[in-house]
């Protein structure tokens, strides 16, 4: 069996249901070696904020939800960049929804930081998408 | 003998007499007598004429001069009773900033007597928010003798009431018969409340259809979102089993999933076509049909592998409404790939747009299960559907329908039961219609 991909993916999603699709699906195709779960913007970025400095707790992937209580996604992002730039730098940023409104996706496309906009279910040939962009952007990899 | 009196002066002064003058001699003399006389003759002629002319140009002057107050005067009587007549009310404004004249129609507009203006401070009358204003409008028809600006002013009335009022002020300072700025206006109030009643409805409205996007979005994205978790797990159950008959429940699942999840992208769709104004977008055809046709890769991947062939022919850029034209493409085309049919060896659907400065025709054919003639014009009412094995909403048809309507097109279908179908679509290019006729382009 090939390694992981990644060391360290954060999933930020406020349905436990879609969070626990992602990480099996994740985990059911070797994606990454550990999953940090969090179901609010606030935690996430307490989360971050505390390890900031240390490179080893950093998440190298996060899959992102958009319509979340509080900190929506696009705030989530703004607050993002007010912490230490290290954490955006070593972070491949992947908007995730269920929306229709093509002002989700406006956004998400001219947010810098995004890389991707997926819609939900996360399946395994996202996943590989994922992996064959990379490989593409970088042959080799230094996750 | 009589010489010239003044040459005999000079004979006088010079010789005394002239006793014992020859006969010759005096001749001589009577000849410059002669002189002197003609001489004499002639500058009293030019003096007179002088004389004359001066007495003609004061005259003249005179006459100007009465004439140019008579002007003056008959100028300010038809500057006053063109001012008292007007329907506007007209104020002159010194330079000393004070009203010196007011029309009758002051009165009327503001409800003062003219003691209760004439020779206040104009500043007194108007609204303090607009001064600056004032002061910045005159300061320009200062610098730009005899212009006139356009204002738009509030002017206290009796009643302490502020009156919104239109008018020019135009600058005659330099006019004798005015000296000082003519102001002329009129009493909008009630238009002005008008126009601010209808911006604010409109605003109003604008806002509503803002919330009703958001909610119609929110609810969408509410509505979908545990679909797609039913989904996510449909497809992680799939994966991790081995046994035959989940996999095909998982199936069915997926499927009714899917049903539901387009029925309310299609609800979508007709709200957004029935309330969204008309846009003007630039229309890239083979980037619309690229992203269309990727987008429904997933759902060919489930029934039978359809061959989609696209040609474009763009001889002028074409504009319309994007997301419209993706609405009818979308639909047209997914009914194509769903309603294959399963007898065909290669099934098939062509797409064939060419578009030019005044429109584009879209066809879309397929050699699909077909349509009987019968049903050709229910299919576009809305829930209609066709048999027990459709499996759509009964939305697209209408969808389409009410879409092309909208962007001012027309749509045709033929289509034989086993054979397969054709729709013909003509979309008017909003480009030219624009450049042409700007009047019809107010629809868009």
């Amino acid at each position: 069996m090939v390694s992981p991909l990644f060391d360290r993916i954060m999933i930020l999603d406020d349905t436990s249901i879609d969070r626990y699709i992602t990480s099996y699906v994740v985990k059911q195709n070797n994606f990454s070696n550990e999953i940090i779960e969090f179901g609010m913007a606030a935690q996430a970025l307490e989360y971050l904020e505390r390890h900031f400095d240390q490179p080893e707790k950093l998440p190298q992937l996060l899959f992102l939800d958009i319509r979340m209580p509080q900190i929506d996604g696009f705030q989530f992002l703004e607050k993002l960049t007010l912490l230490p730039p290290v954490i955006l730098e070593n972070c491949y940023i992947i908007v995730v929804s269920s929306t229709l409104d093509p002002a989700d996706l406006r956004r998400s496309s001219e947010n810098p930081h995004v890389k991707k906009f997926l819609n939900k279910p996360i399946n395994k040939s996202h996943l590989a998408e994922i992996r064959n962009e990379l490989a593409a952007k970088n042959s080799e990899p230094s996750f | 003998m009589a010489f010239n009196k003044l040459l005999q002066r000079q004979i006088k002064k010079a010789v005394g007499n002239t006793d014992g003058w020859s006969e010759k001699q005096l001749a001589l003399l009577q000849i410059i007598s002669e002189s002197y006389d003609y001489n004499e003759k002639d500058r009293k002629m030019l003096e007179r004429s002088m004389d004359l002319s001066s007495h003609e140009m004061i005259d003249l002057n005179n006459n100007l001069r009465k004439e140019a107050d008579a002007r003056l005067h008959n100028n300010e009587h038809k500057f006053k009773s063109l001012i008292e007549n007007t329907f506007d009310a007209i104020a002159v404004i010194n330079m000393q900033s004070e009203i010196a004249f007011i029309s009758d129609s002051v009165k009327r507009v503001l409800g003062f007597e003219t003691e209760d203006l004439v020779g206040k401070k104009v500043d007194l009358f108007l609204h303090p928010e607009d001064l600056l204003n004032i002061s910045n409008q005159l300061g320009e028809v200062i610098s730009n003798h005899s212009s006139s600006k356009m204002i738009l002013i509030r002017i206290r009335k009796n009643d302490c009431s502020y009156a919104w009022c239109e008018g020019a002020v135009t600058n005659l300072t330099n006019d004798p018969a005015v000296g000082g700025f003519v102001l002329n206006f009129r009493d909008i109030t009630e238009r002005k409340e008008h126009e601010d009643a209808i911006e604010k409805s409109l605003s109003q409205l604008k806002k509503s259809n803002q919330e009703l996007d958001k909610f119609v979005y929110s609810v969408s994205h509410d509505l979908r979102a545990p679909l797609l978790s039913m989904l996510g797990i449909v497809d992680i159950t799939e994966s991790s089993t081995s046994e035959e008959m989940t996999v095909q429940h998982m199936n069915m699942i997926r499927g009714s999933i899917t049903r539901l999840d387009s029925f309310i992208a299609e609800i979508l769709d007709y709200s957004r076509n029935a309330r969204m104004e008309l846009k003007r977008d630039p229309i890239d055809f083979r980037k619309i049909l690229d992203e269309t046709t990727s987008d429904l890769k997933h759902m060919r991947e489930e029934t039978k592998p359809v061959d989609v062939r696209i040609e474009v022919k763009e001889e002028d850029y074409f504009v319309s409404d994007k997301t419209r034209i993706e609405v009818i493409l979308k639909n047209l085309i997914s009914n194509s790939i769903r309603y294959a049919n399963p007898n065909e060896n290669s099934p098939y659907v062509n797409i064939r747009i060419k578009s030019d400065s005044q429109k584009a025709d879209i066809e879309i054919e397929d050699n699909g299960i077909g349509i009987n003639e019968e049903y050709h014009q229910k299919i576009f009412e809305m829930f209609y559907r066709v048999s027990e094995n459709s499996t759509g909403s009964g939305l697209g048809l209408y969808i389409v329908k009410e879409t092309v309507d909208r962007l001012y097109g027309t749509l045709s279908i033929q289509s034989k039961t086993g054979k397969g179908t054709t729709f013909n679509i003509s979309i008017p290019n909003a480009g030219k219609r624009f450049y042409e006729s700007p009047l019809l382009i107010t629809n868009y």
